[in-house]
């Protein structure tokens, strides 16, 4: 008698324990932020691979691809206060070829008030500008040479200018990443790998801040705010930047690069906010 | 068909051609053989029945079975080695049915198994399930754990063709306690487990395989899901100087594999020997579908044991192991196994009848060295990067027990203890960078575990109840150097605080199983145990490699507590002479600080490793639930055919368990915490039926098994375990006792050339692919035995 009680305990606890799954409910306080990211000439769409634009040097220029990681995103509210955007990921990886890397569907919670402006790093700061921190495509693929400072690029502009005088254009590859500075104080337009000592390194990163709107997330609600990169700052204001002058490849020639870095402030600027 | 298997089929028939048939006699005479000191069951006795120069050779239940025989005086002889030759006369009247329980006394030990058994409890109260040599040739299989995937509610993780890791009621890695002849533990190589301790013991060495289900016997070291205990061959003592030689020839088609296995044994009372070899050389298979699965492997190895018995009740036998790998792939995984190479040595002294009240005392020592080396050269980012990983594997340590007789009681009390070290490295070149740089990362620093445990066993009959009770008490101590991984020139890409990396814990186990014998035909069990162990090597140390089910890499947490199984196991047997024997097992285990992986936002860590999701880091969750059952039933084996069934089933589900809601670009947009998830790699149910027969005077002896497995469809949401299909297989197999110095074994595997492929099977690293399991197999193997 004793044993058939206990047999039936046991199925009792094997059928209690056959239990259906359950989700539990999420308390949300906050809301949601989508950052969509977009690219223009002059405020419209780019139309890639076509030579129709020409910078404020006169350089008539065309664009391929744009690849670019910004970081340390920031949300700043009218008291000053900010809120970090770095539950999930600090980094984010955008690339005119993939459609998929235009939004970033934030993870964090944010909280709900109006925010009026948007703060982040362009590219890597020292810390977090480590070789092989990426190990998959596409991320990886804009890893910056070793002897060139290592780490990745913070962009890539890959493009097209006509010289001056000349029928056929060439191509740029406005690159941004580490810089170097040499022992014989010289710059190079291109890419070798027989260069003498390098003396130091600089971080080209810098800070951008988006003032231009001010926004506002409210309580369980998802609000999308488009960045707008406008290409065509990156060769003006503060520095004309002429292809002619700087030539197609800036990887080693830390000159150009401070120029592109100087100009990157005024890059980008919020636009549509749904 | 190829050539190959057309010969070895041709050589089959005849064989069969030469036996002959007896189908005018009904008298039988049957019966069981037992050691009358341990009251087990003595297999491979060879009884000769004359007249009629009748053989056979006696089962793992010690069973012998003679048909079809006249009315009339014979004389029985049994004959084993390490006992005396028994006889015994028997008069058989015409259609007389005359049955025997014979006990053989041996003078001198036989030294096979060495371990200290139980004179009370021939069944224990838990599941116990064991696996002869017999039953291993008659299969040919090609290691252990592909073996231990036919036994009841045993599974096995394939990442490979060969080296498949066990899952015993969904119980797996360090929740098993795998071990080789009571006591000397084996610590892989690889950090993904391509070679999981089983791999490493030879199963043309085997003697027996013993798989105690539950946190039930602590005398094996600590116990949470399962204890497998791998006895291999012994020296045998024999009373004045004989040999052995015992040789193994087989090939598997399908596979183009060819295996070699030589052993010698031999000596006198005082003296002896046991030296064996093997070899084996496996390509890929094709899978049912046609197509050509990776699977080659090349593997080898050599064992020499030397023993010495000063007096009667003392032994000492000293052993060495070696056993070596190449070129094994796992297609899998994200490296392939360039190299083994494994040293397992060993020291047993044994005393028997010391005292009136001490009956035994055993003591080991053991070292167990493994030296890994994989790569992933074979692979096709390998023109990218070049990684190659080398690991220097320890386990040493000791065991001892001592056996007390205490009136109707025994007490088992003894000590055991280990140390586990790791250390070893990847290398990285990076060939498609200019100056191929190259990029050096520790998988582990100098870590290392001890456990040093106490443990007693104490077993009692009370009228129809046994008793027994286990305990066992743990210190476990755990340390590595730094756990840093740096990038040439640049900063760490992780780094665990050095202050926190030690750690101790203190661990008590301990469970009572009852048995009731209701009748002399029917008896129950229930167990309750609770078993703990501390987080293993992988779970403290490891840093940063892909390593688990799925494609993350994964970070060990040196601070995680040790896991707790509660479980308790009712069981009931019935069994007749003339109906076979039930057997229904249930359990119900709760496991408590349950570890598993938590992944880690890319901004605190971000992957080492190609083609990776992400990061996650071991942890303890609060707690998981396993429960499950197992029947079981088998025809008697007086007739000459007969049935084996058995299914089994576990349900495994996690209390919580977080999920995360991607995008369509696979960007993790949010979590859930999610309740009662399934576990991953918990298997299906399964059946399995199995229809045998013993003929033409035990000479031949077909199987033929059919398989069931149901679709998995409660699988792990935060996994994101896919769903699998069920299937239907069948082998078959026949046995041939050409004399009593040739046995033939061969079959066919997977019958219909299903395409298939085991809920547990990893899928191809890199895709969505399943693993298939080979398509039809066929199998000879010829054993010569001279004694």
């Amino acid at each position: 008698m004793k044993f058939r009680i206990v047999v039936l305990f046991s199925v009792a606890i094997i059928l209690f324990a056959a239990c259906s799954k359950s989700h539990k409910a999420k308390i949300v306080e906050s809301g949601n932020i989508v950052l969509n990211f977009n690219h223009k000439i002059v405020n419209k769409p780019i139309w890639y691979d076509t030579l129709i634009y020409v910078n404020e040097a006169g350089n008539p220029y065309l664009i391929n691809e744009i690849q670019y990681f910004i970081s340390e995103v920031a949300l700043f509210d009218q008291n000053g206060d900010s809120v970090a955007i770095n539950q999930w990921k600090d980094i984010h990886y955008v690339d005119t070829d993939i459609k998929t890397t235009w939004r970033w569907e934030v993870f964090d919670k944010i909280p709900a008030r109006t925010y009026n402006m948007i703060k982040f790093t362009f590219g890597l700061n020292e810390e977090k500008n480590q070789s092989y921190r990426f190990v998959n495509p596409p991320e990886n693929n804009m890893f910056w040479p070793e002897y060139l400072g290592g780490g990745y690029h913070y962009l890539k502009l890959n493009g097209k200018w006509l010289p001056e005088g000349e029928e056929r254009e060439m191509p740029f590859d406005f690159h941004l990443g580490i810089g170097q500075i040499y022992e014989d104080d010289t710059t190079y337009s291109d890419t070798t790998y027989d260069i003498p000592a390098i003396k130091e390194f600089v971080h080209n990163y810098f800070t951008v801040e988006l003032d231009q709107k001010q926004f506002t997330i409210n309580r369980n609600e998802s609000t999308k705010v488009e960045i707008v990169m406008n290409v065509e700052r990156w060769f003006t204001g503060p520095n004309v930047f002429n292809f002619d002058v700087w030539k197609g490849y800036i990887m080693q020639n830390q000159q150009a690069m401070e120029i592109a870095r100087e100009n990157g402030h005024n890059v980008f600027t919020i636009g549509e906010i749904e | 068909m190829r050539k190959q298997e057309q010969k070895w089929l041709l050589l089959i028939f005849i064989a069969l051609l030469m036996g002959n048939v007896d189908i005018l006699a009904q008298g039988r005479i049957l019966g069981y053989i037992y050691n009358s000191k341990t009251q087990e069951p003595v297999n491979e006795a060879i009884v000769k029945l004359n007249p009629g120069n009748k053989r056979f050779y006696s089962t793992n239940q010690g069973f012998f079975y003679f048909d079809k025989l006249k009315a009339g005086n014979y004389q029985l002889l049994i004959t084993h080695v390490g006992y005396p030759d028994t006889t015994i006369k028997v008069e058989l009247d015409k259609n007389e049915i005359k049955e025997f329980n014979i006990q053989v006394v041996s003078e001198y030990e036989h030294l096979e198994a060495v371990e200290i058994q139980s004179r009370f409890i021939k069944r224990p109260p838990y599941l116990q399930a064991k696996v002869s040599r017999e039953v291993i040739e008659k299969r040919s299989v090609s290691d252990v754990g592909t073996q231990l995937r036919s036994t009841a509610n045993i599974s096995g993780i394939r990442k490979g063709g060969t080296s498949i890791d066990p899952v015993v009621r969904g119980f797996k890695f360090s929740q098993l306690n795998v071990q080789a002849n009571t006591g000397q533990k084996i610590e892989g190589g690889c950090p993904n487990r391509m070679d999981p301790a089983t791999s490493h013991i030879e199963i043309e060495d085997i003697e027996s395989i013993e798989v105690y289900k539950g946190p039930y016997t602590f005398r094996y070291g600590p116990a949470l899901g399962a204890v497998i205990n791998l006895n291999t061959t012994q020296p045998v003592v024999y009373d004045t100087f004989g040999v052995r030689l015992r040789a193994l020839k087989g090939f598997i088609g399908n596979w183009n594999g060819e295996k070699d296995y030589l052993a010698v044994n031999g000596g006198n009372r005082y003296w002896y020997f046991n030296f064996s070899g093997s070899n084996k050389d496996f390509g890929n298979y094709e899978a049912g579908n046609g197509k050509t699965v990776r699977s080659e492997y090349k593997k080898y190895h050599y064992r020499g044991q030397v023993g010495f018995t000063p007096s009667q009740n003392h032994s000492f036998i000293f052993s060495y192991n070696h056993s070596g790998g190449n070129d094994i792939a796992f297609p899998a995984l994200p490296m392939d196994e360039r190299s083994d190479q494994t040293n397992l040595i060993s020291f047993d002294y044994k005393a028997r009848n010391i005292t009136k009240v001490i009956g035994g005392f055993s003591m080991k020592l053991y070292h167990s060295g493994v030296n890994h080396e994989m790569d992933n050269k074979s692979r096709p980012f390998s023109d990218t990067v070049v990684a190659v990983s080398e690991i220097e594997a320890m386990n040493r340590g000791l065991r001892s027990e001592i056996q007390l007789e205490l009136r109707s009681s025994q007490l088992i009390i003894g000590v055991d203890y280990e140390n586990i070290s790791k250390d070893g490295e990847r290398v990285k070149n990076m060939i498609r960078q200019p100056g191929l740089p190259v990029k050096r990362e520790d998988l582990w620093n100098n870590a290392f575990i001890t456990n040093l445990g106490l443990f007693g066993e104490f077993e009692t009959k009370v009228g129809r109840y046994n008793l027994v009770l286990s305990t066992r008490a743990d210190i476990n101590q755990a340390q590595s150097d730094d756990m840093r991984i740096t990038a040439p020139g640049m900063g760490e890409i992780y780094h665990y605080a050095s202050d926190s990396i030690e750690t101790m814990h203190t661990n008590f186990s301990l469970s009572a199983g009852l048995t009731r014998q209701f009748s002399d035909h029917i008896s129950g069990s229930v167990s309750i145990g609770r078993g703990i162990r501390s987080p293993d090597m992988v779970e403290r140390f490891i840093m940063l490699l892909p390593i688990g089910y799925d494609d993350f890499d994964y970070l060990g947490d040196p601070q995680l507590k040790p896991e707790e199984n509660h479980q308790m196991d009712l069981t009931f047997n019935y069994r007749q002479k003339k109906w076979g024997q039930v057997k229904v097992n249930t359990f119900y285990s709760v496991v408590r600080n349950f570890i598993t992986g938590k992944r880690l936002p890319p901004a605190q860590q971000m992957p080492l490793s190609k083609d990776v999701i992400g990061v996650k880091r071991f942890y303890n969750a609060d707690w998981a639930n396993m429960t499950g059952f197992e029947l079981s039933y088998g025809s008697p084996l007086i007739y000459n055919t007969g049935i084996r069934f058995q299914s089994s089933y576990t349900y495994g589900f996690i209390k919580e368990a977080p999920v995360y809601i991607t995008n369509d670009a696979g960007e993790v947009v949010d979590e859930e915490i999610i309740e009662n998830d399934a576990l991953p790699e918990i298997p299906p149910f399964e059946g399995r039926l199995t229809f045998h027969g013993n003929y033409i005077g035990n000479k031949l002896k077909p199987e033929l098994t059919l398989r069931a497995v149901s679709a998995q469809n409660h699988v792990s949401e935060s996994y994101n375990e896919p769903a699998t299909p069920g299937f239907f297989t069948a082998d078959f197999r026949l046995t041939y006792l050409h004399r009593t110095m040739l046995t033939v074994n061969g079959g066919i595997r997977n019958i219909f050339d299903k395409t298939y492929y085991e809920h547990l099977n990893r899928n191809i690293i890199g895709t969505s692919r399943p693993f298939y399991e080979p398509g039809r197999s066929f199998y000879i193997n010829l054993v010569i035995d001279i004694k």
